[in-house]
């Protein structure tokens, strides 16, 4: 009995845990509205991935810079 | 010298209340965990996916699943108690990861989804692998409440369209009715008919599957045969349920004008797919019954 309540009692609050975490990162949730909330996408710098060298800045082994100038 | 009693704990001698709260408890207390994770994810389908008549029929599986699980409650209680820790945290991991990802970055799919793996975690954790097999059905059940993504459902419906409205045509046209077609635009008499999505959509095929599923586990055949075939069959089934439809809202506005077409009958329609479906899986499984039997 214990050890199945045990069970149950970590089982309960995992899940509302795991609920309120979701929710509160949602950016659509109404709790979430004033702070923002995280989108995965938006996270993600655009030019994820690129690199800069010698004030080019290079992403897809192409410098961007280079190819405007172009 | 005090005597140890060494002999097992007899179980008759518990009082049946104190029986029952033993085994209610951390059911009860799991069930709080849950409802307060999934609630908010059912009132927003309610509000909104589930209220459209693409996903109408999500809390119809909905509440089926709960009731079927309701109805396995005295076999999981049955069953014997060896919780399966490692599997069902494990388990337990991949659904709240999965309702986490899909609940704050909207993919529905991930976040209903998820409820399977979670009742089934936990299922393994409090009882076992023998209680949660009793469960197979139920679980497998509340696939039909997931909706699709709208890629794929757009992919499927589109030749399903297609395929429905060229039926139509062919079987209108053989009766001698002034029909013709232009890919999923039909033209009947003065009118013109666009078969839509939910008239021969994808959806309507996970509805009718769901429908012919169920009715495979209330009659429960012992025959292992039957039931992959007409599993099988629900397809074509729901395909001709699908044109039975078309035909009848097609001849409705033929006949009674658009109005009719487009207003109660247009509804009624909807229920004659699903009575013609039932209808043809009942007589399917009849004749179905008739074959077998013969060859035993």
């Amino acid at each position: 009995m214990t050890r199945e309540l045990t069970s149950a009692v970590t089982l309960c609050a995992i899940m509302l845990l795991s609920g309120f975490s979701a929710n509160q990162i949602k950016p659509t949730n109404f709790m979430a509205d004033t702070r923002g909330g995280i989108k995965i996408s938006s996270i993600i710098p655009e030019n994820f991935g690129a690199w800069k060298k010698n004030g080019l800045i290079y992403w897809g082994g192409q410098s961007t810079t280079a190819a405007i100038a172009r | 010298m005090t005597k140890i009693n060494s002999s097992p704990i007899d179980n008759s001698a518990i009082p049946f209340k104190s029986a029952t709260t033993k085994i209610i408890t951390p059911w009860a207390v799991t069930l709080i965990g849950l409802v307060g994770m999934y609630f908010p994810t059912f009132r927003d389908l309610l509000n909104g996916l589930w209220a459209g008549d693409q996903q109408g029929h999500g809390p119809i599986v909905l509440a089926v699943s709960i009731w079927l699980l309701w109805k396995k409650t005295p076999q999981v209680i049955d069953a014997s108690l060896r919780p399966a820790f490692a599997a069902g945290w494990g388990l337990l991991f991949l659904g709240l990861s999965l309702y986490i990802i899909g609940r704050s970055q909207d993919i529905l799919l991930f976040e209903v989804g998820s409820l399977i793996f979670v009742i089934a975690s936990i299922t393994l954790i409090l009882r076992g692998t023998e209680a949660l097999k009793h469960l197979w059905f139920p679980l497998v059940f509340m696939v039909f409440m997931i909706p699709l993504p709208g890629v794929f459902v757009d992919a499927m419906t589109q030749p399903m369209k297609t395929a429905v409205s060229y039926a139509v045509e062919s079987a209108l046209y053989a009766v001698g009715y002034p029909i013709s077609r232009s890919g999923v635009i039909l033209q009947i008499g003065q009118y013109q008919l666009l078969v839509a999505d939910a008239c021969a959509g994808l959806n309507t095929l996970f509805t009718l599957e769901a429908l012919g599923l169920l009715y495979l586990n209330l009659v429960k055949h012992e025959s292992v045969a039957r039931n992959i075939i007409l599993a099988i069959c629900i397809v074509p089934i729901s395909f001709a349920a699908n044109i039975i439809r078309v035909i009848a809202l097609t001849l409705i506005t033929y006949h009674l004008g658009d109005e009719a077409g487009q207003g109660f009958l247009h509804g009624f329609a909807g229920m004659v797919l699903f009575m013609a479906a039932l209808l043809l899986i009942i007589l399917f499984d009849g004749f179905l019954r008739i074959i077998l039997a013969r060859k035993s």
